[in-house]
């Protein structure tokens, strides 16, 4: 203890005054930080309570903690968000760009090509009796010539 | 919609077609034969053309092949050209068949006769007819 009068005493002092007050900040981030990981723990679903209750059940697993700031599911560190985004950016492109499965081609399909078989079919049908009846409205077939004959002249010759 | 006008249009062609009216064919037989004056082969061999015009409910004009018409010592022994035959769409009216032959030109001056036939249409039918050409030109001058 160093005597108030002497010339060393105020500098003592602050000194004391100095480590006191660190100490008490001390004590006081440790009961804070400990109050907010209490309340943060009480927080989590499922628990029905905060405290770690090891004896509970007895052989129940010890469930494993981890803290906010290191939760995969909440991170916090940019690079990692901006990875998630782009993942999530890049899932969402894919799933755009994936062709609609709309089964084969439609010339692969066999009613594709009966119908178009039919189409030709009615159209050579339709062209064939047209002629055919153009002809026949047009006379027909003209009579054979005689080979006896000098020759034969005129419509259809 | 296009097609559906196609479909309507080739359903209606027929129609079409048939609206214009059926055709049918009229024959005519007609027997070619030389008459008067066509008894030498001198006379026959004169005869360079034979030239038949249709004229009247149809309208048309041909040649009897050389081979006939220039055959000068058959004529001159049978005076017979043969028969031909002429078809026509016409249903109806007169048709005249005139024969005219020639000798080297087919000018009035180089005819050496002609004749004609009258014949009236018999719509599907054949109809018969004859003609007769007399010589009545001397034809023209060598």
């Amino acid at each position: 203890m160093i005597s108030p009068t002497s010339p060393k005493f105020w500098t003592w002092k602050k000194s004391t005054r100095w480590t006191t007050g660190v100490v008490i900040m001390g004590v006081a981030a440790f009961l804070l930080s400990s109050s907010v990981a209490r309340t943060a723990r009480a927080a989590e679903p499922g628990e029905t309570s905060g405290e770690l209750s090891g004896s509970e059940g007895g052989d129940k697993a010890k469930p494993q903690y981890s803290l906010q700031a290191s939760d995969p599911d909440n991170p916090t560190d940019p690079e990692v968000i901006a990875a998630k985004k782009k993942a999530a950016v890049d899932a969402e492109l894919a799933k755009k760009n994936k062709p609609v499965d709309t089964g084969p081609p439609v010339y692969q399909k066999w009613q594709f090509w009966a119908i178009v078989g039919g189409v030709v079919v009615a159209l050579v049908g339709g062209i064939y009796a047209t002629s055919k009846i153009v002809h026949s409205v047009r006379g027909g077939d003209v009579a054979p010539c005689p080979t006896d004959y000098a020759g034969c002249f005129g419509e259809g010759r | 919609m296009m097609l559906r006008r196609w479909l309507l249009l080739l359903a209606l062609l027929p129609l079409v077609v048939l609206a214009q009216g059926c055709s049918t064919y009229s024959y005519f037989d007609v027997d070619l034969k030389l008459g008067d004056g066509f008894n030498t082969v001198v006379q026959t061999g004169n005869i360079t053309k034979c030239h038949v015009f249709v004229t009247g409910a149809a309208t048309d004009d041909f040649l009897i092949g050389n081979n006939i018409c220039l055959n000068s010592d058959k004529l001159a022994s049978t005076k017979d050209l043969g028969k031909i035959r002429y078809s026509t769409f016409a249903d109806s009216g007169d048709v005249t068949f005139t024969l005219r032959l020639f000798h080297l030109m087919e000018t009035d001056a180089c005819e050496l006769g002609h004749a004609d036939t009258k014949l009236t249409v018999s719509s599907g039918n054949t109809v018969a007819g004859m003609i007769t050409v007399p010589l009545s030109g001397p034809g023209c001058p060598q």
